[in-house]
């Protein structure tokens, strides 16, 4: 597997090949350094740092995360030594400070602090372990999740107010086990612990195998037979113990076969790891298992380098727990399990990123590392933006709410299909770049084809390594690997691609503007003016450079409204009644619709925005939600306020609604094609309150996620199905139209 | 009103057999009709008064045990036991065969427990000329357990109701005994238990007796030379500082590879580790049912009665209530039944005496 990082003039890539030495150059130079934080344990030394950026690829705040061999500590130290050269001048009288913790913050504390000049500041470890784990589990959207051989990793969704969160335990496996009761945020206690964890797994097998690496040891658990170390419930009884529960294949006792002559047990050093592994892990799960039962908790996480993203580990945890809980509880894993101690310890510093705003972190896997620094693990790790605002769930939102309307992990054709789709697409517009496509005319505007090339490659690495091993960085949705391709393209210094093309299309489409709402103005009666309206706002939607099916169309001209209103069939029927919608209007009409836009162009000026006019001379108060940044050709909020500025110049209807504040556009917080109704900005959010119509358009936001989405308030959705994988997903065909209106009182799911 | 009487109407006598992964155990009551039977196992078992009785000459490993017997309020019996290594119990039992294949006598009725009377049924029945009655191995053991814990009530004060009862054996079963007569539940249980220690005792060290090498430990061992301790990690001064002692157990054996270790200070962690993740389950347990004490059984902890001061099942029993000790800060007491080793045997007689037809 390769792993990818990206050199500072941003159009290069640089592939490193897993193990060899890291790339040590950062991706941004112009970066500054905030805080630091170390976490020194047995094997790993864990460093978590904040970087800030006012220009360039991202704005705002971004966490990193690093892994070194603790044998290696000379490399993490020089790593430390050049984070420390691009931090920010010293504020005077504040010398600068690293973090530590784990157990060799003390041991190499002395060290570092000559070495590195700067303060050394030691926090408890326990303290940094959960703080990290809190801080986590609330901003990373995939961080938890369960783990068994047969059903692999399934993630689970994240709790979003903080009294959910707790009480939780959390196992943490080191050389010896801890196990700690978390009630709230810095209240957690110490309720147990066992030494017979890590070390005694190492130091047995050692002895036992001469095995000298532990991720030697890990890969030798794979291949062997503990049965034949063991002594197995059926070489007891010949058989199962049903009375009790237990299957002849239950290990009666670990290592019990092999001094028993009559059983010849014949073994290998694989047998014996992993009869010990298997003897650890159960051991701690039945420890868990009963500080869970006597504290009445119900959530168990572990943590720890034991675990390392150890599929057997993990496998073996998983099954101790819910044999002794009677299948009542899951262990729970955490995707940045070797980082909480750091993560914790760096949010314990003074000027740490959450002390200064509330916050919220997308995380970004432009530039991903393996979780664990080591090929054993199942996850990598992105770095995680911090958002200008903490990202709020929309109100009318019911729960449970799960955004995504594929499950690209479980469904191996769709995944394939999309993963595939998105390569090719991604070839075509290096084709579209190349052929200037995409340019105004000016020099300025011209994308630069070397930067599409780069991102090109480290895009299409991503989808490789998301092809082999599917859930590498979370749960896998079409909306993850949509959001990933613009990360990727920020990341090598392109902003907005489809900037001249979305103004040139703008332009066009607001000059037919007018005529547009001319027509459907002229209409008799209020009904047929409502279905125009959507039919206008169906085949706007046609109108997207992120449709394969529809590039060479939009590219030659080809493609009119009028055209576009052609294909509008209507159908399936089932996913199809704006007569009911219009009915609705006519009988009582909004006082406040929320409408998350689409694409830039016909889309969003002939189709959503008459939409918007006519429902605002209903009375209604609209809320237009745009992107809050490029993707795609979606319109942003900056380029939407730009085009209803330039239609209200030609439309008294639209000034009116204007300037009485009834027709008002919003960034929505997303910086991709799709939405999260769980991740939207604050100001949105407060306009959104007293909305009783929430209008999803385009494919992204309202079929691949939302499809399933339901409200406390009416809601519409109107989309084509652009694309095979889509259409298969909701069993239609490819162009057919989406334009589903939902009561708010219906049960009936979308 | 009248007391029920049992009575050999079937001639057959009263002998339960526990066979264990490790150990054979062998009760029975003596009675007259025990005394006519032609049989040789009924003869090997014959007048225990005997020193030299002829089962301990055939391979059984302890001198003939008595014990008091509750279970007939009219005919207060004594139960004798004798144990054999399971390799010993092969031989044993090839010398009843051999007595079998030159006297040949009718086969007579047996009641059996443990893993072996399942598992080795066919060759036990043939080897020793016997029908065996299995007797569910829980059942056994606690009803046996009942007999030998309430016989201590006197002198060491009453059973507590529900007992938790940690048998130590091959494996590790968490028993819960309610007061009522057959009330148990397996509540929980370990896969590191008595033949864990063993075997990696014999894996790690060379010992090859039990006793030599828990005596060893005792005697000589330091656990600290193959355990990590926290002072290991931090630094003796550092540990001081951080307020966690510096003697204190990090992992168990994570420090075998510094190969300073001796075959005794290998016993000695291994020794510890076992008995305190032992005692710890056993605090767990207890906690949830709500009790104060907890009892030991089980060839673990080897209390066959052997009273010496420094023998190795007097080590193996104070390593437990230490465990316990520590995990339950002194809150919970250990309890061991005089008889441990034996309950298994005491509960399958107690069985062959419970399905003898009644008659008033």
């Amino acid at each position: 597997m390769m792993f990818g990082s990206i050199n500072s003039s941003g159009a290069v890539i640089d592939c490193i090949a897993e193990g060899s030495a890291f790339d040590i150059v950062l991706p941004n130079q112009t970066e500054r350094v905030q805080n630091i934080a170390v976490d020194i344990g047995g094997s790993l030394a864990k460093v978590v740092y904040y970087t800030t950026a006012t220009t360039g690829r991202h704005s705002g705040g971004r966490l990193h995360f690093k892994a070194f061999e603790t044998d290696h500590l000379d490399q993490c130290i020089e790593f430390m030594r050049r984070l420390v050269d691009r931090s920010s001048e010293p504020t005077p009288g504040l010398d600068p400070v690293i973090m530590a913790t784990g157990g060799g913050a003390h041991r190499f504390g002395a060290d570092l602090r000559s070495r590195l000049g700067v303060e050394i500041r030691v926090v408890d470890e326990m303290e940094s372990l959960t703080a990290g784990l809190n801080f986590l589990m609330r901003e990373v959207a995939d961080e938890v999740f369960t783990y068994s051989e047969a059903r692999g990793q399934k993630f689970v969704s994240p709790v979003a107010e903080s009294e959910d969160l707790f009480p939780y335990m959390l196992v943490n496996i080191g050389s010896g086990v801890s196990i700690l009761k978390v009630t709230g945020e810095g209240q957690y206690e110490r309720i147990s612990g066992t030494s017979l964890g890590g070390g005694t797994f190492w130091g047995l097998l050692h002895e036992l195998t001469g095995v000298t690496s532990f991720d030697a040891m890990l890969e030798t658990t794979k291949s062997g037979d503990n049965t034949k170390v063991d002594m197995m419930v059926g070489d007891i009884y010949g058989t199962n113990y049903d009375k009790i529960g237990l299957k002849a294949t239950n290990i009666a006792a670990t290592m019990g076969g092999v001094y028993r002559k009559g059983l010849d047990k014949q073994y290998s050093d694989a047998d014996i790891a992993r009869s010990l592994l298997y003897m650890v892990s159960n051991n701690i799960g039945q420890i868990a298992y009963l500080n869970a039962q006597l504290h009445g908790i119900r959530r168990i996480y572990f943590g720890g380098y034991f675990i390392r993203g150890h599929p057997l580990t993990m496998h073996t945890l998983s099954y101790a727990i819910d044999f002794w809980s009677k299948g009542m509880i899951s262990a729970l894993f955490l995707r940045h399990e070797g980082f909480l101690g750091a993560t914790g310890a760096l949010l314990r510093g003074e000027a740490a990123p959450t002390r200064r705003r509330a916050c919220s972190f997308t995380e970004n896997f432009s530039v991903a590392e393996p979780a664990a620094g080591d090929s054993a693990g199942v996850s990598a790790l992105g770095m995680l933006d911090q958002q200008a605002e903490r990202l709020e769930r929309l109100p009318q939102l019911r729960l449970p709410y799960v955004p995504d309307t594929v499950d690209l992990a479980a469904d191996e054709g769709q995944r394939s299909a999309w993963l595939s789709a998105l390569e090719r697409s991604t070839h075509e517009l290096v084709g579209l770049v190349e052929r200037g496509a995409l340019d105004a005319g000016s020099s300025e505007d011209r994308v630069d084809v070397g930067r599409v090339r780069a991102f090109s490659t480290l895009y299409a690495r991503h989808l490789h390594r998301l092809g082999a091993q599917p859930l590498a960085y979370g749960a896998l949705t079409v909306r993850g690997i949509l959001g990933l391709r613009e990360q990727c393209l920020r990341e090598v210094g392109l902003g907005d691609v489809f900037a001249a093309v979305k103004r040139r299309e703008t332009a066009a489409a607001l000059m037919a503007f007018p005529e547009c709402v001319a027509r459907t103005d002229g209409l008799p009666t209020r009904r047929e003016r409502v279905l125009a309206l959507l039919g206008n706002a169906l085949a706007g939607n046609m109108f997207d450079w992120g449709a394969s099916e529809l590039q060479g169309a939009l590219a030659s001209g080809a493609l009119d409204l009028a055209a576009a209103r052609e294909r509008i069939s209507y159908s399936p029927q089932r996913l199809n009644n704006p007569e009911a919608f219009a009915d609705n209007i006519i009988a009582g009409g909004y006082g406040r619709v929320l409408v998350f836009v689409d694409n830039s162009g016909a889309d969003v000026v002939l189709g959503v925005l008459p939409l918007a006019r006519f429902l605002a001379q209903t009375g209604a108060t609209v809320v237009l939600a745009a992107n809050s940044r490029p993707a795609l050709n979606d319109v942003t909020e900056g380029e939407l306020k730009h085009i209803v500025g330039e239609a209200a110049k030609v439309d008294k209807s639209l000034a009116q609604a204007l300037e009485e504040e009834r027709l008002l556009v919003c960034a929505s917080g997303s910086a991709g094609p799709c939405v999260d109704l769980r991740r939207l900005d604050p100001r949105l959010v407060a306009l959104a309150h007293a909305a009783d119509l929430v209008v999803l358009v385009g494919m992204a936001r309202a079929i691949v996620s939302n499809y399933h989405a339901r409200f406390t308030c009416d809601s519409l959705r109107i989309a084509v199905f652009k694309n095979k994988m889509t259409a298969d997903a909701a069993g239609a065909n490819v162009f057919d139209s989406l334009c589903l209106y939902v009561p708010k009182d219906s049960n009936a799911k979308s | 009103m009248s007391t029920s009487t049992r009575t050999f109407s079937d001639g057959q006598p009263f002998i339960g057999l526990d066979i264990g992964g490790s150990c054979v155990k062998l009760g029975y009551v003596p009675d007259a009709s025990t005394a006519r039977l032609e049989h040789p196992l009924a003869a090997v078992i014959r007048d225990p008064s005997k020193s030299n009785c002829l089962g301990t000459e055939w391979g059984a490993k302890n001198a003939i045990r008595k014990l008091e017997w509750f279970g007939d309020s009219e005919h207060e019996r004594a139960v004798y036991a004798l144990w054999f290594l399971a390799p010993d119990f092969i031989g044993f039992a090839k010398r009843v065969k051999e007595d079998r294949e030159l006297k040949p006598t009718p086969k007579i009725r047996v009641s059996a427990t443990g893993g072996g009377a399942l598992r080795l049924r066919a060759e036990i029945e043939e080897m020793l000329g016997v029908e065996l009655l299995i007797v569910d191995e829980l059942k056994a053991l606690t009803s046996g357990w009942r007999v030998d814990a309430e016989s201590l009530a006197e002198s060491d004060g009453p059973v507590e109701y529900p007992a938790l009862v940690c048998n130590v054996g091959t494996g590790v079963s968490l028993v819960s005994v309610g007061a009522a007569h057959g009330e148990y539940e397996r509540v929980s249980g370990s896969g590191i238990g008595g033949a864990t220690f063993w075997g990696l005792v014999q894996r790690l060290t060379l010992f090859t007796s039990f006793g030599d090498a828990v005596t060893a430990a005792k005697q000589s061992g330091d656990p600290g030379q193959a355990d990590t301790l926290v002072g290991d990690i931090y630094g003796v001064d550092t540990s001081k500082a951080i307020g966690m002692p510096a003697d204190l157990v990090a992992g168990f054996l994570g420090k075998l590879s510094a190969g300073k270790a001796t075959d005794a200070d290998v016993v000695a962690a291994l020794l510890r580790m076992v008995t305190s993740n032992l005692g710890q389950l056993a605090v767990f347990q207890a906690r949830l049912m709500g009790v104060n004490e907890v009892w030991f059984t089980g060839g673990f902890v080897l209390c066959v009665g052997e009273r010496q001061e420094d023998s190795a099942g007097r080590i193996v029993r104070m390593a437990l209530a230490e465990a316990v000790s520590f995990w339950s800060a002194g809150k919970i007491q250990t309890r061991f039944p005089p008889d441990a080793l034996l309950l298994g045997a005491l509960g399958a007689v107690a069985a062959s005496l419970d399905a003898l037809p009644q008659t008033t």
